[in-house]
């Protein structure tokens, strides 16, 4: 079935997107393909934070120059989003360490039941290393999308004061922001919607289904996402304004 | 001229932030000691101590390593509040499917003996951390976005209400395809309307996402009959309570939905913009600059849903390979599912960029001759 529906898609971005398309679709293919081979890998001993920090940010650097070539505004999209998963790697790891999400719960426990729990592999840094892999590809969307966006801003009217410049991609941003983390939102609500279902029909009480450790691991999933999201658009705007200042320089 | 980036949003807002900021710590502050609300015991964990149990060496390589913690903690509600108690708790190095406790956490407790001194830990009080969390992110949109955080926060929250409501109609027995179709109308209906305003270009985006989202799922559906869902373990779905057909149909519109919309937005919302700014432009010239959007936001919009798929089944990969289960096994029973989720949006996305266009071309260059 999946090898139908990739059929389907590869045909259908060729078709709508041709050469672009082509490029699109080959980056999708290395992403997906490249973070399994480092899950794996990781899986064999190495630190999840260490190695899925490198596959974020060899992922960054392939959706974001692949897509959109090397330039002066995939560079500063690219330093915004190491940047911001920098600042959120320390939030996602003082979060796990608080709320300790990480794991598997009672729900779980047929599904796991097969397998010996012994397995000297950090579930704490499983977790830590996940949260900060939800929010990447939505970061290299929003920081992209603002800093070409701010570059169209500043190349309409090059002489227009700073601080018009910086509204007017504020404001832009916070539309990007908005789609995005709609986006985002939609996409874990979709996942989610087995698991609610579940507890519904077991009666969970609304106490139980907010402090079960199922529910608050989506939600706070969701929360640090958008947190990221939001944090890419003053970060991806103060790295590109030093450019911009740069070249009116030259 | 050196001013900070968010600057302009806050210089002319301080007091609307301030007083914002005083009502999330106050709701903070509130779920910190919402204790006396619950039913079950809670209790805060004062002192730790903590002994090795027993060593052995891990499945594929390393060492798992038990402890037993016994925890002294105060209950905090109940006829008992006050009163100190002794919780032990035995947890493995890798924390699998125990959780190490350390001292300040707030816990439910199952309470034994007759005098209510020792117990059980349950689970850990999550409510004050996601109130936080919610807060904090709310603080920081308005902070980022101004006026605009706080309608895209309403609007996902307004979403969020329906999307309960909808499963508590289907728990009640009301068909779930209906409701997800329903809900994602309602959707729609109020990001737009949240987002764009009520008028003409709302319209066309709304239109051009739900024909898409149905385009979209209509195929999905076609390719799971056709290949009778060959090669995707729909036995493996989490928490499955009822037929795998419906609820991953539902799964996939409500996930996919997001995505088509944030295309059908861009798309439309460019070619609007092209329109005010030169008149003049026919329906080739829109074709040609919604297609350059098109371009430009089909790689990465993909490249989301991937990503915030594939993190829901890693620590069950982990699992599962630290217990020797082969590459193979483990491709074709956890990662299939999240596969096929993301490449049905990536086909939604890509689909839905020529639907935007033509309607959004088809209308803009209509209400011209109509002139």
């Amino acid at each position: 079935m999946n090898g139908v529906l990739a059929g389907l898609l590869a045909v259908l971005m060729v078709l709508v997107g041709r050469k672009r398309g082509v490029r699109a679709l080959a980056i999708l293919a290395v992403n997906i393909f490249g973070t399994v081979v480092f899950v794996f890998f990781m899986s064999s001993g190495f630190s999840p934070v260490v190695v899925i920090g490198l596959c974020c940010a060899a992922v960054a650097a392939c959706t974001l120059f692949g897509i959109n070539g090397y330039n002066k505004k995939t560079l500063s999209a690219y330093w915004s989003v190491l940047a911001v998963a920098a600042l959120m790697l320390g939030v996602i790891l003082l979060v796990e360490d608080v709320t300790a999400i990480h794991g598997f719960s009672a729900e779980d426990a047929e599904e796991i039941s097969y397998y010996s729990e012994e397995i000297a592999f950090s579930m704490p840094m499983v977790a830590s290393a996940v949260m900060l892999m939800g929010f990447i590809g939505a970061a290299a969307d929003i920081a992209m999308s603002v800093v070409s966006g701010m570059q169209e801003i500043y190349e309409s009217n090059p002489d227009e004061k700073q601080s018009e410049l910086l509204k007017k991609t504020f404001l832009l941003g916070s539309d990007i922001i908005g789609t995005t983390v709609n986006t985002l939102f939609f996409a874990y609500l979709g996942s989610f919607t087995a698991l609610m279902i579940w507890f519904l029909k077991y009666r969970y009480s609304f106490a139980e289904v907010l402090n079960s450790k199922l529910f608050a691991a989506e939600i706070i999933q969701m929360l640090v996402s958008g947190i990221g999201c939001v944090l890419i658009l003053p970060v991806a705007v103060a790295i590109h304004r030093r450019k911009l200042i740069h070249i009116k320089r030259e | 001229m050196r001013q900070k980036p968010g600057a302009i949003h806050l210089k002319k807002k301080i007091l609307p932030i301030a007083v914002l900021l005083v009502i999330l710590t106050a709701i903070c502050l509130f779920v910190a000691h919402d204790s006396f609300l619950y039913q079950t015991p809670i209790a805060k964990v004062t002192a730790v101590a903590e002994e090795k149990l027993r060593e052995v060496s891990g499945e594929i390589n390393g060492t798992e390593t038990t402890y037993r913690q016994t925890a002294t903690a105060v209950l905090l509600n109940g006829d008992s509040k006050g009163q100190s108690i002794t919780l032990p708790n035995d947890y493995q190095s890798s924390e699998v499917s125990t959780t190490k406790y350390e001292t300040g956490d707030v816990v439910f407790v199952r309470l034994d003996g007759q005098n209510n001194t020792t117990g059980k830990i349950l689970y850990l009080k999550q409510d004050l951390h996601i109130a936080v969390l919610l807060c904090a992110f709310l603080l920081l949109s308005v902070l980022v976005c101004g006026r605009r955080g706080i309608l895209y926060f309403a609007g996902l929250a307004f979403n969020s209400a329906c999307f309960f409501l909808a499963l508590k109609l289907y728990i009640h027995g009301l068909p779930l395809v209906l409701l997800s179709g329903a809900a994602v109308v309602v959707f729609t209906a109020a990001t737009i309307l949240l987002t764009c305003g009520a008028n003409r270009q709302a319209l066309i985006t709304a239109v051009s996402a739900l024909a898409t989202t149905a385009v979209t799922i209509f195929l999905a559906f076609v390719v799971l009959k056709i290949t009778d869902g060959y090669g995707v373990r729909f036995d493996k779905m989490e928490y499955l309570s009822g037929p795998y057909e419906e609820i991953f149909f539902a799964e996939l519109l409500i996930g996919s939905f997001g995505a088509i919309l944030d295309t059908c937005v861009t798309i439309s919302a460019t070619l609007y913009q092209v329109k005010q700014h030169a008149p003049g432009a026919g329906r080739g010239e829109l074709k040609k600059a919604g297609k350059a959007v098109g371009m430009d936001i089909m790689g990465t919009m993909s490249n989301i849903l991937f990503f915030a798929y594939i993190t829901g089944c890693i620590p069950m990969i982990v699992l599962a390979l630290r217990n020797n289960v082969t590459f193979y096994d483990v491709l074709h029973n956890y990662i299939s599912l999240e596969i096929t989720r993301s490449l049905v949006g990536s086909i939604g996305i890509v689909l839905a960029i020529p639907i935007a266009i033509r309607l959004a071309a088809a209308w803009l260059s209509a209400k011209e001759a109509a002139v």
